[in-house]
């Protein structure tokens, strides 16, 4: 299936974003991308994903005379109506583009993207469309380098993509949704796997706030798939670590371990035992700094917040919810999150409360984490939550009622009220200095907190 | 401004039991018999409207609150009309929108496009279906900009829009075309005003200031709960019924997935139950279950 894959280098999520896709492409061959974008600033160093695990294959490829063989290997190139030299030559999987930008530009990068997944056969806004002169040019150089004595010899139809690919988050959904909006396709986000023994392949998903799992036939193509969160931290091939498998004990890997036998090594591609080691090709370069400022935007500005990354490697967490009330209750759940070493987070009613802020909100619309223990304090077990705890190693929680969901989803549950179970937790790891993990540059207010009550311990 | 704020009712997921899990031959769980609530993101997409209301000239926001769905949303609607929204809109399915945002995009679509509007709110992703996909299907299909994962918005005074055109090099005509007090009321030539966008990223906070029209789909809005309306509105304004039509007809909206299995995963772990003993019992208890588990 012919598939290209959608980054974006302007955020710091970068290297989690092309982990996810790898773990995503390494079980599923034929959905590795025959060409990755990656938009990238204009100025400055991006972190380029040349370590994708298709590129591994696209350097074998290019070393067989720089042909594709593969009915996996597509041809690339998209044309602009009018423009000469819209028939490229053949080009070896696993290429990456990178596009140069200021700054994300939804409207415009969505009618680069849809040109670019429809073989050039989108017709963008006349304004996208002269920006996008710099990236035909690119890709037709490109094109023509890989062949460049036999490039007449060479020339096929250009073709679109089947499948477009996009990360976990906020870029990734926002950029599936328009281009199959724009193009006419199904759209999934949040997507968990798809199974590729019929047709048309099947799509899963989580829905009903994550309650149910749901397989969708994919009707309309190209399909415009955003990974799950709960690609993030994800070991190769699976997005999620079954519940009862505590695996970092068990195995020894960490959760965003490579070492898997189902991760394909850079040399494990289509004749990757012949040579050996791997040269990617050079990544593309184009320009899009000329891309029109939309005429509705006065003006815009972007604060790093580290959204998400606070929690992401968590590797124990604390986890409070409304259940302890305001936001005094979820000070003391911090400050005794901080005295057991761990990071803490919240439900989404305590976070829409304003008890805490969003960057530690928990659960499928916050982080997802794969910590080796969480303890959930206060919380019910809404599906949604649980989603982000769900990859824990160990599950143990405290709640007041014995029926609650979380319970039964736990490993251990304490039945109690949580406030004085936790003062006493609070306490006791004070006492015995235990410290699971440290964190100099975060001090512990933990004994501020034991003299003057959990307000104190904000 | 003309403002239409769209929402959606929902079943109170945590109201079902497991057997209301189990699907039906039409792969529908036993949703019909729980009371329904509000889909969160929608409630503060409705507070958000409200405050924008608030925020502009007396009488310059005319709120218009829209749904697709059956009578179970009448309730809502009422609380809407207590609030003084302008009207009040029900749109009658007609089919089963749950996985069709392509459909409810198209129907919502129709009725914009019929009595146009300024600014679109709505919730990111609904409760049930959770295709995350309507927002930007309805924009796609209007040819409207996009905020999405939208926190607040406000009418931009001067100094913000002059203030944050530094990136886009808008500085001096936004701040010329504001004028110098700033503020709504002051964005001149009878246009509308510009909006103050706060929205959240992959990587943080991202504010834009933003001249309608605009649909701006809502996240994660903290303290954004659907205010309560007072006894006497609800009696002066909430017994009003909505407006109840059919949605569009004849729209030629093919399903781009179908839905084909729903199956609740099961996710109950072995757990180990300690419900005797004083709090300092439990806490120790605990306190040995993670040091043993430390990494």
């Amino acid at each position: 299936m012919r598939t290209i894959a959608f980054l974006n280098g302007l955020s710091a999520a970068l290297p989690a974003q092309v982990r996810a896709l790898q773990a995503f492409a390494a079980a599923r061959p034929a959905l590795r991308p025959q060409l990755t974008v990656v938009v990238v600033p204009t100025s400055g160093v991006a972190s380029p994903p040349d370590d994708a695990p298709w590129v591994g294959e696209a350097s074998q490829a290019g070393k067989k005379g720089g042909l594709a063989a593969s009915a996996e290997t597509a041809s690339v190139g998209p044309r602009l109506e009018g423009r000469p030299g819209e028939r490229l030559g053949r080009r070896p999987a696993g290429r990456i583009l990178r596009l140069r930008t200021p700054w994300i530009q939804p409207e415009s990068l969505t009618e680069v993207f849809a040109f670019l997944t429809s073989g050039g056969r989108a017709e963008p806004a006349s304004a996208v469309a002269e920006a996008l002169t710099d990236v035909f040019q690119a890709l037709r150089r490109a094109a023509l380098g890989q062949a460049p004595n036999d490039a007449s010899a060479d020339v096929i139809d250009v073709e679109p993509f089947e499948t477009a690919l996009f990360p976990p988050g906020v870029f990734g959904a926002e950029m599936a949704g328009r281009l199959a909006a724009k193009l006419g396709g199904a759209a999934v986000i949040g997507l968990l796997d798809v199974v590729l023994d019929g047709s048309p392949p099947t799509a899963v998903k989580r829905v009903y706030s994550q309650n149910l799992l749901a397989g969708f036939e994919l009707v309309q193509g190209p399909y415009c798939l955003a990974l799950s969160p709960d690609w993030f931290g994800s070991r190769a091939g699976r997005p999620e670590r079954p519940a009862t498998e505590p695996a970092d004990e068990a195995t020894g890997d960490s959760a965003d371990d490579s070492t898997d036998d189902s991760t394909p090594a850079r040399t494990t591609g289509p004749g990757a035992g012949e040579s050996g080691a791997v040269t990617p090709l050079a990544p593309l370069e184009a320009d899009l700094a000329s891309l029109p400022t939309p005429p509705r935007l006065l003006g815009r500005r972007e604060t790093p917040a580290q959204t998400g990354a606070v929690l992401a490697e968590a590797k124990t967490l604390v986890v409070a919810g409304r259940g302890l009330d305001d936001q005094a209750g979820i000070e003391l759940a911090a400050a005794t999150a901080r005295a057991l070493g761990a990071d803490w987070g919240v439900s989404r009613p305590a976070a829409m409360s304003a008890w805490a802020p969003l960057d530690r909100l928990v659960g499928v619309s916050g982080t997802v984490v794969a910590p080796r223990w969480c303890l959930a304090v206060g919380l019910s077990g809404a599906a949604a939550l649980h989603a982000g705890i769900r990859k824990a190693g160990f599950l143990a929680a405290v709640n007041s009622d014995p029926k609650a969901p979380i319970v039964g989803l736990s490993d251990l549950a304490v039945i109690g009220d949580a406030k004085p179970i936790l003062q006493e937790l609070l306490k006791a790891a004070a006492e015995a200095a235990l410290s699971l993990e440290t964190r100099p540059e975060d001090p512990s207010p933990e004994t501020q907190a034991l003299s003057h009550g959990p307000a104190a311990a904000s | 401004m003309r403002i239409l704020a769209l929402f959606k009712v929902v079943a109170e997921l945590e109201a079902l039991t497991e057997e209301d899990w189990r699907v039906d031959a039409e792969l529908r769980p036993q949703e019909r018999y729980v009371r329904t609530t509000l889909n969160p993101e929608d409630e503060s997409a409705l507070e958000l409207a409200l405050r924008l209301r608030e925020a502009l000239p007396p009488g310059e926001a005319v709120l218009t609150a829209l749904t697709i769905g059956d009578e179970r949303a009448d309730r809502t609607a009422a609380t809407l009309m207590a609030l003084k929204f302008d009207r009040v809109v029900r749109l009658a399915p007609p089919a089963d929108l749950r996985f069709r945002p392509e459909l409810t995009a198209a129907l919502a679509a129709a009725e914009i496009l019929a009595r146009p509007q300024d600014l679109i709110l709505t919730g990111c992703r609904s409760a049930d279906g959770g295709n995350a996909l309507t927002p930007f299907f309805l924009a796609e299909r209007l040819g409207w900009p996009i905020v999405a994962e939208t926190l607040s918005l406000a009418p931009a005074s001067a100094p913000e829009a002059a203030e944050g055109g530094e990136e886009t090099g808008e500085t001096a005509k936004a701040a010329e075309t504001a004028g110098p007090s700033g503020g709504a009321s002051a964005w001149p030539g009878g246009g509308l005003p510009p909006l103050a966008v706060e929205s959240l990223t992959d990587d943080g906070l991202l504010r834009q200031v933003v001249v309608p029209p605009l649909l701006a789909a809502v996240g994660n809005a903290p303290s954004a709960y659907l205010r309560v309306p007072t006894v006497k509105d609800r009696l002066s304004f909430g017994r009003r019924p909505p407006e109840v039509r059919q949605a569009a007809k004849g729209l030629d909206v093919r399903p781009r997935l179908k839905l084909r299995s729903l199956t609740r995963p099961d996710e109950r772990r072995r757990v180990r139950l300690v419900d005797q003993g004083a709090p300092s019992d439990k806490a120790a208890i605990l306190l040995q279950a993670l040091t043993e588990r430390r990494p």
